[in-house]
């Protein structure tokens, strides 16, 4: 597209609507692979306790499959969270909750508790009283890696900004999901404890949850929007080269389209990306390598 | 509350979980255990694993 200077408040307008007609391209079209993969992910690690137990698959095998499957499993919630399968009245709204509900099943999070923080992420993205995601902000990658290990330590309040985030919107009664939760992962890694599986509960669940919760909380938090500082629509996330590419960065090297189209699909996000990289340029994104 | 705190409690982790754990990873293992029953090591050493973590606040030398 040809270079429209951005000074002129004539040529904003311009630039904003050649923005919106872009990005618009890439809306409202249902992300059938991100319904199949929220499917296929639970099927997989779902299968993954009858093949171990009744020692058709080596538990180290199961260990590696769990720890990709719960890394894996966030990004369908993720497109129901912001109603991209279907929104709210649409035929298909059932099938955007289901899978907004049963994609994050094996990362212990409930499906509202997500959403709504989310939202707030969204709304108040890198503000450090408002942004649920703030805590994760760290000067460097291995700083990220201390926090997000303190983060989940017993004594840490890190939990508190989403706790607050829910407040803020009203929906604190969602805390009763999450309580929930983890009282039945806490409940069944017991009881498959005493009942002489410890290591395949631990090596299936416990510790892939873990692995999986900083693994995605670097890529879709940290990341995007390091080094956090920035503020307003063009400014608090980012565009970047992983060195694991798009795939293994869980396609977040164009996290920045998301942010400011939502409604895109994952999938689109790296097209989108480069057909709107012009005018991202223009209004000083900072696009890093990619 | 106070119930709920107590469940996720990292002595009840200590002792609910990882006490099985250590015990069926020593079985697992092989590792000799001078014929103590591997489930109290997963006791004597998860149950001390948790209560440090109660006291301290952390798991690790990473402190909150």
């Amino acid at each position: 597209m040809s270079e429209i200077q951005y000074s002129s408040p004539a040529n904003v307008d311009a630039l904003d609507s050649a923005e919106r007609q872009i990005a618009a391209k890439y809306m409202r079209m249902v992300p059938w692979g991100a319904v199949a993969w929220a499917f296929s992910n639970l099927a997989v690690w779902l299968s993954l306790w009858p093949l171990v137990l009744l020692d058709i698959m080596p538990l180290w095998l199961g260990f590696i499959i769990a720890s990709l499957n719960v890394s894996l499993c966030y990004l369908p919630s993720h497109e129901a969270q912001h109603n991209i399968i279907a929104r709210r009245g649409q035929p298909l709204r059932w099938l955007n909750e289901l899978v907004g509900h049963i994609s994050v099943i094996p990362l212990v999070q409930p499906y509202r508790v997500l959403r709504d923080t989310h939202m707030e992420h969204h709304a108040h993205t890198n503000d450090p009283q408002l942004d649920p995601d703030y805590p994760v902000h760290a000067p460097s990658g291995f700083a990220f890696l201390l926090k997000s290990i303190q983060s989940r330590q017993s004594g840490s309040d890190a939990n508190q900004s989403y706790a607050d985030a829910l407040q803020r919107r009203g929906k604190d009664h969602e805390l009763i999901d999450a309580l929930v939760y983890s009282v039945v992962h806490l409940g069944f890694l017991i009881s498959m404890a005493w009942s002489g599986y410890a290591l395949e509960a631990a090596l299936l669940w416990w510790l892939p949850r873990h692995i999986g919760l900083t693994y995605i909380q670097y890529y879709l938090s940290w990341a995007p929007h390091h080094p956090g500082n920035g503020r307003g629509r063009y400014k608090d996330t980012r565009a970047f080269k992983s060195r694991l590419g798009n795939l293994l960065s869980l396609g977040m090297q164009y996290h920045i389209v998301h942010h400011l189209y939502p409604h895109i699909p994952l999938s689109k996000t790296p097209a989108a990306y480069r057909e709107l990289k012009p005018i991202l340029q223009q209004r000083g994104c900072d696009l890093g390598d990619l | 509350m106070k119930l709920f705190g107590l469940l996720f409690s990292p002595l009840v982790f200590g002792l609910a979980f990882l006490a099985p754990l250590l015990a069926q990873s020593i079985t697992a293992l092989g590792l000799p255990t001078a014929g103590i029953n591997p489930l109290w090591i997963g006791f004597i050493v998860g149950g001390a694993l948790g209560l440090s973590a109660q006291l301290r606040g952390s798991w690790f030398w990473i402190k909150p």
